[in-house]
């Protein structure tokens, strides 16, 4: 049994996950509205009361990926001035 | 063998059940039916707040986990907003009359104050005041800085230090006092990006990078009103932007940033006075955020910052609940 599972959601704030989600299952949020949530039933009935679509996770990274190229590229375009105080975003491997 | 008694001044109760945690706050006991020893901790963790109005990166925080305030931003129209926050949603709070980004901050939701950055992120000497309904601009900075560091919870007492200018990264500080700034102490580290916690005259910096190389630095170093002295590193090095926050060098928390081989970092870690301790990490690790500057060793806030290229209005709310928790060797 694979450790997470993959997901989209969209956060709607407040309670969106709460205190208690954050000790009773892992959760990492990422470009794309992919959210990593720790295999375990909280975990589970976490995502699908967010109506989460499940990924797997191949589909979740490529989903990261296509974000961050977009973002890198459009990083690279700015003018040298505007980078000043700015980094060049990074690739994201999920775990 | 020392006893807990010679030590403490009492013996440790037995009890066949548990204490609420509330009641038991600093004590330790015996529970006879489980035969194990008690006390009481804290289960930490970070959960979802109020959305700002806007996505944000690049803007700079203020006031306390529930009574927070956000300023301006890096770039878009909203470099020129400010959010008040009242610990489930925010509101908009007054304009800041002009884009103010990649600033410094410090005080209170309704005594607030921005110093420093500008459209784009750009550097200035500009430094403004909130009353909770509008923003006067104040007397200007020695120095013009994009990036600095920014603490102090009051309006009248805050500290300005490092950030970039057109001179190169600064080790500078200076303190406001609701009037004028007056340049103080040097830092033992130029950096800019780094940020602070506590007030102007215990305050900590930590964090950072140089420019153009990019190195982020995990040293820290603690103020005294004066002078600036090196104190433990925390245990990741990265570009803190305005993510730290703290009413006390005690209470310090460093949240999120960004650097080599830690994009967008969700790592957290507190310091107590003498060293970092990691903490839970963020759900959504993000750069370019901020935190308020009133946290506490049990609650703090961190809003807005970037994720790969998108800009967010996330927030999150750390808050440690009490629990009981059975005494281990280990």
């Amino acid at each position: 049994m694979s450790l997470f599972i993959y997901g989209t959601a969209t956060n709607t704030g407040k309670n969106f996950f709460t205190h208690q989600d954050r000790l009773d299952f892992f959760l990492s949020g990422h470009p794309g509205n992919i959210w990593v949530v720790g295999n375990n039933e909280k975990g589970a009935v976490w995502l699908a009361s967010k109506n989460g679509i499940t990924k797997t996770k191949s589909e979740a990274q490529a989903i990261v990926d296509a974000e961050i190229t977009a973002a890198q590229a459009a990083w690279d375009a700015l003018p040298d001035d505007e980078k000043t105080g700015s980094t060049r975003p990074g690739n994201i491997t999920l775990p | 063998m020392t006893t807990y008694k010679e030590v403490f001044g009492k013996y440790v109760r037995s009890v066949s059940s548990d204490p609420p945690a509330a009641a038991g706050t600093g004590e330790i006991w015996y529970n006879t039916s489980s035969n194990t020893f008690k006390t009481v901790g804290f289960n930490f963790a970070w959960s979802s707040g109020g959305a700002l109005p806007s996505v944000n990166n690049g803007l700079t925080g203020a006031g306390t986990p529930t009574a927070a305030l956000g300023m301006g931003s890096r770039t878009g129209p909203q470099a020129s907003n400010s959010y008040e926050y009242d610990g489930s949603s925010w509101t908009s709070g007054g304009s800041l009359g002009a884009p103010m980004g990649n600033s410094g901050g410090a005080g209170t939701q309704t005594a607030g104050l921005i110093f420093g950055g500008g459209p784009g992120g750009g550097s200035s000497t500009t430094s403004k005041k909130y009353d909770g309904s509008s923003w006067t601009a104040t007397n200007a900075m020695n120095n013009q800085r994009f990036l600095p560091s920014g603490f102090g919870t009051s309006q009248t007492a805050a500290v300005a230090n490092g950030g970039g200018s057109p001179a190169g990264v600064l080790s500078t500080s200076e303190e406001f006092d609701g009037t004028n700034w007056t340049n103080s102490g040097t830092m033992n580290q130029a950096r800019m990006s780094c940020t602070g916690a506590g007030t102007q005259t215990s305050g900590i910096t930590f964090g950072g990078l140089n420019y153009p190389a990019g190195t982020a630095y995990a040293n820290a170093e603690e103020y005294n009103g004066s002078s600036w002295t090196n104190v433990g590193a925390m245990n990741v090095a990265r570009g803190m932007y305005a993510g730290g926050s703290g009413a006390t060098v005690e209470s310090a928390y460093a949240i999120a940033g960004d650097g080599p081989g830690n994009p967008d970092s969700n790592k957290v870690e507190s310091y107590d006075g003498t060293s970092w301790s990691t903490r839970p990490n963020l759900a959504t690790g993000r750069r370019s955020g901020a935190a308020d500057s009133g946290a506490t060793t049990t609650s703090a806030i961190f809003f807005g910052g970037r994720v790969g290229g998108s800009d967010q209005s996330i927030t999150e709310e750390f808050t440690g609940t009490a629990a009981v928790k059975t005494v281990t060797t280990s």
